[in-house]
């Protein structure tokens, strides 16, 4: 495919990232640190947070995209500019230097997720109806997984692969199938179950509607999905049983908070579900606790939107605060106890711009680095 | 004759018989203009004179107190000039574009939004109070004689008083126009012609009438080549791709017909354009289906009186209908797929009486009502969509032209009160949000303006003007589209301070020399200025941006020698600053304003035989964000238009260059906060991010106008 075109710049192998190696520019913190994605949705300035001593460092770099995601690729950060369709890798997050590996998905093809599996990397195109595999050495393209047999049955014919799970040697795929005919969400998502080593298609098992998932941390199920609509309380929380290809457990549902369930965060055994009341503009934050079910508040009627959740390795789940329309309230990121469900006040770390994600990395000094 | 010789003797007969009264050195007068009748006779057998060349030195904006550009639009425009094209060259004026010819274009003044631009056509506007921004490609040139543009200070009699300023276009009432025909073919498969005929002269009764019909068609397949760009570190795998789905057509016919009788004098126009085109989208996700259409009828009318040698009175109605179909039938740029056939009405009544009741003294007082009427329609909406939507805006305006001194002071003060009705806007997107910014549903602004002119000699004019104005949100920012704009009802109206200063110098100090320059100062200072800003995956939002400070300078100027050779030049430079907002960006300059642009213009001119015009537009890079990080790049474009004609009686054919160097790209730091010299990449030339500018491209034109004409 013509459109289909990738470059590797170098042939850094993975096995190690020793920090003499990195080239000169930014420092980056000695220790484990996030790579915060802030974004006006013209422009993306990353920044970093030292997770040891929790200090910011703003406008650390900057791409011309204000589509950008930012993923952990082991000790490597994956920049995914989704508007662009381009996978960038930065050797250790050393955004001082030019990427190490850069994959131009097609013109289009809004890649949505990568993940390292076995000796590819897997990269879902969200609007390409594929899932691509590279070498993470070489960045060639060793196989374009078509998904688009997967789409809803009489809906628009894409499958909108999105979420990329890695359980050991296999990989769930989660398709939302979103039918924009209808411009809802088709009746059922799908997760497709890959070998990371053959990149066979091992199984395929229907989903509730509009799902993302995450691995059960608790083993009792396979995932646990967030599944629903948008403007109806249809949706919620619940284990979901791969093998039997249906929900195990209903853990929260939207009827009951009275709102929408936008996203979640796993933290270990709890989770951590930000909410949003249409009818009175307002999200909330609430955690779950796996093992005993309850459900607690932890901020009701915020001002701001909440951007998305993400649970960081210092078992702090931080909750990204954006700006609604007509609000003066500061944007940035917030913290959440999940243990005992308590929200900074105050965004901790504010920005120049709105963050919208952020990636951690355990830093290349690490232990087994 | 041979040719040489001929063109000796053409040249001869225009150096020796050249003097006219823009050339001897008197004041620049309005009966300057008609350079017929100083034009002296010429052998027939030598068929030089060119009898409408426009002088170096244009009297009205001489001496005007307010800060203004006229260009006539005559031959000397080269022939597939757009609108965008003939404003772009003037000092002050920006234009932004989504790519090649027949894509949208929109014009800025002095740093503003487009919003704040308000466009009229014979004294009717096209957005009264900023009510959207008009796409100048909507827009035919071949109608129109003059286009003005009043920076900062909009002329008292249009009653109008944006932030930025008034682009008018005008037709000169009063002649026969003589049939011609224009016919255009060049790069991208880019066509276009025009017929134009008309009839004048005396009716029965003793009245005096005219009437101009106009029709032209422009069209374009629009596939110029653009760089497209895989991997950003790796020029081996990018790609010259021709831009896809951004053919155009449009048709456009203008009548106008007007009676004079006695102290009555009426005139009647409408102007009917269609259009249909694709939408490419951005450069790295271009559209296949997704299509732009529109209808546009403006119905006007006007009725002068002349109550008494000393008062007048001047009526006009409008309608404006516009309908404009957008399908997007894959989802491909919003959200959703999209259907839609939204209707706009805007009638307009205004009524403005000119009363003289002293030689130096002019009061102006004038009414002027608008009512917008939006009426979506949406054909894939699978449920009811908002109702129709209504919003009246009345300005009450007195305005004075005091000239005492034999002229030699002109003092223009004026205000105007703006009352503006929204309790007809329908249901808000959300509950208990003001819909006026300040919680009104009747908004009163009072908005006072001054201009001044001291001309002490007849060829020095001082001048200065000062001004407040006031643009509430539209429909388009209040409710969005359904589509990739979100509305923002709790939008504040805009309101803005601006001043400005200029001296200007003209005349012709010697028989071989006419011309006129102009250079000064402004300044506007904005608050809750309303921009679009992206808020997700094809998705925009206007919000208010706190507030900003525009500062600089602009010169002009222009010289005819010889008559033989033609200067012009512009300068404009803007210092843009975010004063109030997010603390991070405070300082940083306005997105999409440059600091520089340049535009200087040579010719030389044979009339009516030979002109050969060379083009130089220069401007400095600009942001497209807050962020200030990533600078597009200075754009050096040269033109070069070469005109040749055997005789006034005979066809014309014309040749155009444009964008000579084809600058279409440029390199810049993948990172602007680790710029180094070994990680740089190429990427297109935009104005809107993701839609590049089309490179070089020529056009081949040919014309007739008929001698002798209708009478």
């Amino acid at each position: 495919m013509t459109a289909r075109l990738l470059v590797a710049l170098g042939a850094l192998a993975l096995s190690g990232c020793p920090t003499d190696g990195l080239p000169d520019g930014v420092p980056l913190p000695e220790g484990p640190f996030a790579v915060v994605a802030t974004s006006d949705y013209v422009d993306t300035v990353l920044a970093t947070i030292d997770l040891e001593t929790m200090e910011a460092a703003d406008q650390v770099a900057a791409v011309a995209s204000g589509d950008v995601l930012v993923q952990a690729l082991d000790e490597d950060l994956a920049l995914l500019v989704r508007n662009e369709g381009l996978v960038q890798r930065f050797r250790c997050g050393a955004l001082a230097s030019a990427p190490d590996l850069e994959l131009a998905t097609g013109a289009g093809s809004n890649p949505h997720a990568a993940v390292l599996c076995g000796d590819s990397l897997f990269v879902s195109n969200y609007n390409a109806n594929e899932i691509d595999v590279f070498d993470p050495v070489s960045g060639e393209l060793l196989e374009s997984i078509d998904v688009s047999a997967h789409a809803e049955p009489g809906g628009d014919g894409q499958a909108e692969p999105a979420t990329l799970l890695v359980d050991g040697d296999r990989l769930h795929a989660v398709l939302e199938r979103y039918d924009h005919e209808t411009s809802l969400p088709s009746d059922q998502a799908m997760v497709l179950t890959i070998d990371c080593a053959t990149r066979a298609v091992l199984d395929e098992q229907p989903a509730p509607p509009n799902s993302q998932a995450w691995l059960d941390p608790t083993g009792e199920a396979d995932l646990l999905v967030r599944y629903g609509g948008w403007f109806e309380l249809d949706g919620g929380v619940a284990r979901y049983d791969l093998e039997a290809g249906q929900v195990a457990e209903a853990l929260v549902d939207e009827a009951e908070l009275g709102a929408d369930i936008t996203d979640v965060a796993v933290a270990g055994e709890h989770l951590a579900l930000a909410s949003w009341d249409w009818e009175d503009q307002g999200f909330g934050v609430h955690c779950l606790d796996l093992a005993t079910g309850g459900l607690t508040d932890a901020a009701l009627g915020l001002e701001q939107n909440i951007w998305t959740l993400e649970a960081a390795p210092t078992g702090d789940v931080w909750v990204f605060l954006t700006l609604t329309t007509g609000a003066d309230d500061a944007h940035g990121i917030a913290e959440l106890d999940p243990v005992t469900c308590t929200l900074s006040p105050e965004p901790r770390w504010t920005f120049g711009l709105q963050p919208t994600g952020a990636a951690f990395l355990p830093g290349c000094d690490q232990p087994g680095s | 004759m041979a040719p040489s010789g001929r063109w000796a003797a053409l040249l001869m007969a225009l150096l020796v018989l050249a003097p006219s009264s823009a050339l001897s050195g008197d004041e620049p007068t309005d009966d300057d203009d008609s350079a017929d009748e100083d034009t002296p006779e010429v052998d027939e057998t030598v068929e030089v004179v060119d009898t409408r060349e426009a002088p170096a030195v244009d009297p009205e904006v001489h001496r005007s107190p307010i800060s203004v550009v006229a260009v006539e639009l005559d031959e000397s425009i080269p022939p597939s000039a757009t609108l965008a094209d003939v404003l772009d060259t003037a000092a002050g004026v920006h234009v932004r574009r989504f790519g090649g010819p027949g894509d949208p274009a929109w014009v800025t003044v002095r740093g503003s939004t487009s919003r704040q631009v308000e466009v009229w056509v014979d004294g009717v506007p096209l957005n009264a109070h900023g009510s959207s921004a008009v796409d100048l490609s909507s827009l035919a040139l071949q109608a129109w004689d003059r286009v003005e543009v009043f920076r900062g200070f909009a002329p008292p009699e249009l009653g109008a008083s944006p932030i930025g300023g008034v682009v008018h276009l005008t037709s000169r009432p009063g002649a026969a126009t003589p049939p011609r025909f224009e016919a255009s073919i060049g790069s991208w498969e880019t066509r276009r012609l025009v017929a134009e005929g008309g009839l004048g002269g005396e009716l029965r009764g003793g009245a005096t009438g005219d009437v101009r019909l106009t029709a032209s068609y422009a069209g374009t397949e629009g596939d110029f080549p653009f760089l497209s760009v895989g991997a950003l570190s790796d020029p081996d795998d990018d790609e010259v791709l021709g831009r896809a789905n951004n053919d155009h057509d449009r048709l456009d016919v203008v009548g106008r017909a007007r009676l004079v009788r006695g102290p009555v004098a009426f005139s009647l126009s409408d102007q009917l354009g269609w259009e249909d085109g694709g939408v490419p989208g951005p450069r790295f996700q271009q559209t296949r289906e997704t299509r732009y259409g529109g209808l546009r009828n403006l119905l006007s009318g006007r009725a002068t009186l002349d109550l008494h040698p000393t008062a007048d009175l001047t009526g006009d109605l409008s309608w404006l209908f516009l309908r404009e179909r957008f399908r997007d039938p894959l989802g491909e740029l919003g959200v959703n797929p999209k259907d839609t056939a939204d209707r706009h009405h805007q009638p307009v009544a205004g009524l403005t009486a000119t009363l003289e009741p002293l030689p130096w003294l002019a009061v102006l007082p004038s009414l002027r009502t608008v009512v917008d009427v939006y009426e979506p329609v949406d054909h894939a909406a699978k449920e009811g969509i908002d109702e129709t939507r209504f919003r009246a805006a009345t300005t009450i305006s007195l305005a004075s032209s005091l000239e005492p001194w034999d002229g030699r002071v002109a003092l223009v003060p004026a205000v105007g009160l703006y009352l503006l009705d929204n309790r007809f806007l329908g249901d808000v997107p959300f509950e208990d949000v003001p819909i006026t910014g300040d919680g009104d549903e009747f908004a009163v602004q009072a908005m006072p303006r001054v201009a001044l002119a001291l001309r002490p000699l007849p060829w020095l004019t001082v001048r200065a003007a000062a001004a407040r104005a006031y643009r509430p949100p539209t429909f388009f920012e209040l409710f969005g589209d359904r589509g990739g704009v979100i509305g923002n009802a709790r939008l504040r109206p805009e309101i803005a301070h601006t001043v400005d200063a200029s001296v200007r110098v003209g005349g012709a100090p010697h028989p071989m020399f006419s011309g006129a320059i102009e250079a000064g100062y402004y300044r506007s200072d904005a608050k809750d200025r309303i921009v679009f800003r992206p808020n997700g995956q094809h998705i925009t939002v206007p919000i208010n941006f706190g507030a900003s400070t525009i500062q600089g300078f602009e010169a002009a100027g222009n010289a005819r020698i010889g008559k033989v050779v033609l200067l012009g030049a512009a300068v404009t430079f803007a210092d843009s600053r975010i004063t109030e907002g997010e603390p991070a960006w405070i300082g940083n300059q306005l997105p999409y304003v440059p600091r520089w642009e340049l535009d200087a213009t040579a010719g030389v001119e044979v009339a009516p035989f030979v002109r050969a015009t060379w083009s130089f537009r220069y401007t400095a890079g600009t942001y497209d964000s807050r962020t200030n990080l990533f600078l597009q790049p200075d754009r050096p474009l040269h033109s070069v238009v070469v005109r040749l004609q055997p005789g006034r009686r005979w066809p014309w054919l014309a040749v155009e260059g444009h964008n000579l160097g084809d600058v279409t790209t440029y390199q810049r730091a993948r990172d602007p906060l680790q710029p180094a010299d070994d990680d740089m990449v190429v990427v297109p030339v935009e104005d809107f991010r993701g839609n590049p500018l089309a490179g070089r491209s020529f056009m081949i034109s040919v014309g007739w106008t008929f001698p002798g004409g209708a009478s």
